[in-house]
């Protein structure tokens, strides 16, 4: 919870994209290859099992909501599977394939019939939706909403 | 009618008011049952009769529950009942103690209606539980310090498919440690209890980030055989497990041990900890849960690291240099080569750059920019992965040897005298024990030891390996791997009139090649310091080399020779040597026979054959 609200703070809501919709997500702020985990955590967790990420997520974390509250609605959990995801989702989207995007399409509700559509629309428009080595989640969460958002075929997808 | 209610509402201020208890078992009887120790974690002790080991007062209803779970059983009837509490005091208790109020209203009588939570409902619809899957990381073969491999629980839900493996919940415990803390306080806090250690819940994507991508481990996952109902009880109990902590001790009472301990509360007769009283390694409690009949089969993970290295084999000499050169910046020129080669040399200079990102700690603002180019240049290519994915090795981790292991041998010298020796090793494998679930080229042995008996029955001790660690990743095309070693104990070696005792420690750095699932060669340059009786108890410095071939002849046989040549400086004696020749015929999963020959040189030469019958357990 600690760790959210600290990220959410440190991230910049753009206002750049006109199609942009600050509206959806959690406002987070985990950007490509963000945390630096290196050697000296191998030792770390030879007796321990403790990482340098925060273990102290408690019994309830990422069931209520962005802050620790309220409902848990489909964007909330978009939002922090993006944000948990970054490396990986980008991986597969630049391929088209890959468990993590297929696991982005099925948490987002797109239908099994349309997942091909989605994931080979996410291909072609990589570049828009991670714009650079920079781009936050937030970011990355509306990109791909006006991605859906203009593909008549996925427009029912949109997040709102 | 107006003395009927009188007397009506009289017995039930009574019930409500007072302790009554009405049960078929006694107080004491029910307070001693299975069950109720299990969701106390109350062991036996040495002081009182049972010790909890929460360490957290809050989680005891008692003042000396932590101590007495005949107290603590009091004080949850007595709650449950309300007594001396207002309702909502009442309801709050009940719903802090689900898995209690689920078990005590079936063996006390009571009218305590059903449980109603609000916190708990929306808890359990955010994970809608179904079942429960052990995750088992192993450990990738550079990474020696992750070679004992963690266990941690998945709750899968009702509508997951394996395309929603990484949004269902985990469950972890381990400890939380001071980030202040160096490297060797937290390896001394970890081993004393000195951190405390709580459940966590988490994504899953989360743990598959951390074990699969960043510490690059294999991943195994077992599906557990609970029944919906029993995964709710589980469920129930890590609810009032919530705040609570255990003192975290990295031999005994450990992520794995912490794992039982929950699980075993999901069905009313089962027993996963109580035959592990010394220490508890992660794959003997894989092992505690087949032996039940609880695991499925396994779903395996490739670690980032063996997807790495598969890739890398199924590109060209040329190709890998090319994908090389693209790690370092660049772009990938024209060329005759078609979409698909290029696709695979971005894909894997995209691959190795990440990789070499988390290992090598690059700096983020040169590495980032040109990943995130090769990204770009890969969207580009409208076709799939060219890759195919590593392969699911063929033993996995539950098919492996017991942790512990003990020995009976006949040992014959040159000179014609016999010895029966007996051995034990605490823990974990050597470099001829059966490969099945363990990674390749590894040796970690912890209180190896060895006695003999000789014809005139004269008992002495062998051999004490406090630690014999050895660790050999091949080179290839992509990891520039160093192999190392280091051993400390006690041995004996070849003396003038006997095998004399020779205290040392010994480490070696240096190369393997070949492949550690069929025929690998090391070399390794030794230093070491010697004392005991062979050195007359002076100590001395040894400088020289250890150096060897492992050669894995068919699925249960292995041929191992070592050799190890060492100068002595400033000694009577030059040189000291010692060469093995091992045969390990791996007949079952838990059963193997070993023969050895010997030669050894210290103030003379000493020949010996010896076979030995292993068992593992």
């Amino acid at each position: 919870m600690k760790k959210l609200i600290a990220v959410a703070a440190l991230s910049i809501l753009p206002f750049t994209n006109a199609m942009a919709d600050p509206d959806i997500g959690c406002g987070l702020g985990s950007v490509l290859l963000a945390e630096k985990e290196g050697q000296l955590f191998k030792v770390l967790g030879a007796t321990t099992n403790a990482s340098s990420s925060n273990q102290v997520f408690g019994i309830t974390f990422g069931t209520l909501g962005c802050d620790g509250t309220g409902p848990v609605t489909s964007s909330v959990k978009l939002a922090l599977f993006i944000d948990g995801n970054m490396e990986s989702l980008a991986r597969d989207m630049s391929k088209g394939q890959g468990e993590s995007l297929s696991t982005l399409a099925a948490v987002w509700g797109v239908s099994a019939e349309d997942k091909a559509l989605f994931m080979e629309v996410a291909q072609a428009n990589f570049s828009e939706v991670f714009t650079s080595e920079d781009v936050t989640s937030q970011v990355v969460l509306e990109n791909l909403n006006a991605l859906v958002t203009n593909n008549a075929k996925l427009a029912e997808y949109k997040l709102s | 009618m107006n003395k009927k209610n009188t007397v009506i509402s009289f017995f039930l201020f009574l019930s409500f008011s007072s302790f009554s208890f009405s049960s078929q078992y006694s107080l004491d009887e029910l307070a001693q049952q299975s069950y109720w120790l299990k969701l106390g974690h109350y062991r036996s002790a040495i002081i009182s009769d049972w010790k909890s080991e929460v360490d957290d007062s809050s989680f005891f209803l008692a003042d000396d529950g932590k101590r007495d779970p005949k107290a603590e059983l009091l004080a949850t009837i007595n709650a449950f009942n309300g007594k001396d509490l207002d309702a909502k005091a009442r309801q709050d208790v009940i719903c802090r103690y689900p898995a209690r109020f689920q078990y005590l209203k079936n063996k006390v009588d009571n009218n305590w209606g059903e449980l109603d939570c609000i916190e708990l409902k929306k808890w359990q619809l955010a994970i809608d539980p179904d079942a429960i899957t052990l995750v088992f990381p192993t450990a990738f073969m550079n990474n020696p310090s992750s070679m004992f491999g963690h266990t941690l629980l998945r709750i899968d839900s009702k509508d997951q498919t394996r395309n929603k493996d990484l949004v269902a919940f985990s469950v972890n415990f381990a400890a939380e440690a001071d980030p202040s803390d160096n490297p060797a306080t937290y390896a001394i806090k970890g081993l004393t209890g000195s951190y405390p250690g709580r459940f966590a819940l988490m994504p899953y994507y989360k743990k598959v980030r951390e074990y699969n991508d960043l510490e690059s481990r294999d991943i195994w996952e077992y599906k557990l055989n609970f029944t919906p109902k029993e995964v709710e009880t589980v469920l129930f109990h890590l609810w009032e497990l919530k705040t609570a902590y255990f003192d975290y001790y990295f031999i005994d009472e450990n992520c794995s041990y912490q794992l039982l301990a929950l699980l075993q509360v999901g069905r009313e007769n089962l027993d996963l900890t109580s035959m592990f009283n010394l220490h508890a390694i992660p794959s003997d409690t894989v092992a505690a849960l087949r032996d039940k009949g609880l695991l499925q089969d396994p779903k395996y993970r490739a670690a980032f690291g063996t997807k790495l290295f598969t890739y890398s084999e199924q590109l060209s000499d040329d190709d890998l240099e090319v994908a090389r050169m693209l790690t370092k910046g660049g772009v990938l020129e024209q060329s005759d080569r078609t979409p698909i080669e290029n696709a695979a040399i971005l894909e894997m200079a995209y691959e190795w750059l990440n990789f070499e990102y988390y290992d090598k700690a690059l700096k983020r603002d040169v590495a980032a920019p040109q990943l995130t180019k090769l990204l770009i240049a890969r969207s580009k290519i409208r076709t799939t992965s060219p890759f195919l994915q590593p392969e699911r090795p063929i033993a996995s981790p539950d098919e492996g040897h017991g942790s512990s292991r003990v020995g009976l041998s006949v040992s014959h010298f040159k000179d014609n005298q016999e010895q029966f020796n007996f051995s034990y090793r605490f823990s974990y494998h050597d470099l001829l024990d059966q490969y099945s679930g363990f990674i390749p080229g590894a040796k970690i042995s912890f209180l190896d030891t060895e006695a003999s008996i000789n014809e005139t029955g004269t008992v002495r001790l062998n051999r004490f390996y406090f630690i014999d660690a050895m660790s050999l990743p091949v080179d290839n095309r992509i990891f520039d791997s160093w192999s190392w070693n280091f051993r400390m104990g006690f041995d004996r070696q070849a003396d003038i009139l006997k095998q004399s005792g020779h205290e040392f420690m010994q480490t070696g750095y240096g190369k393997s090649i070949g492949n550690a699932n069929s025929l690998q060669a090391y070399f390794l340059g030794s230093f070491e310091l010697n004392g005991g009786d062979i050195t007359n108890n002076h100590l001395k410095l040894g400088v020289g080399s250890e150096f060897g071939a492992l050669w894995q002849i068919s699925q249960r046989n292995k041929l191992g020779l070592s050799s190890k040549v060492m100068r002595l400086i400033d000694s009577d004696v030059e040189y000291h040597a010692q060469t093995d020749l091992d045969w390990n015929w791996a007949f079952d999963q838990n059963w193997a026979l070993r023969s050895t020959l010997t030669h050894q040189k210290w103030h003379k030469e000493s020949n010996r054959a010896k076979l030995t019958l292993f068992h593992y357990f």
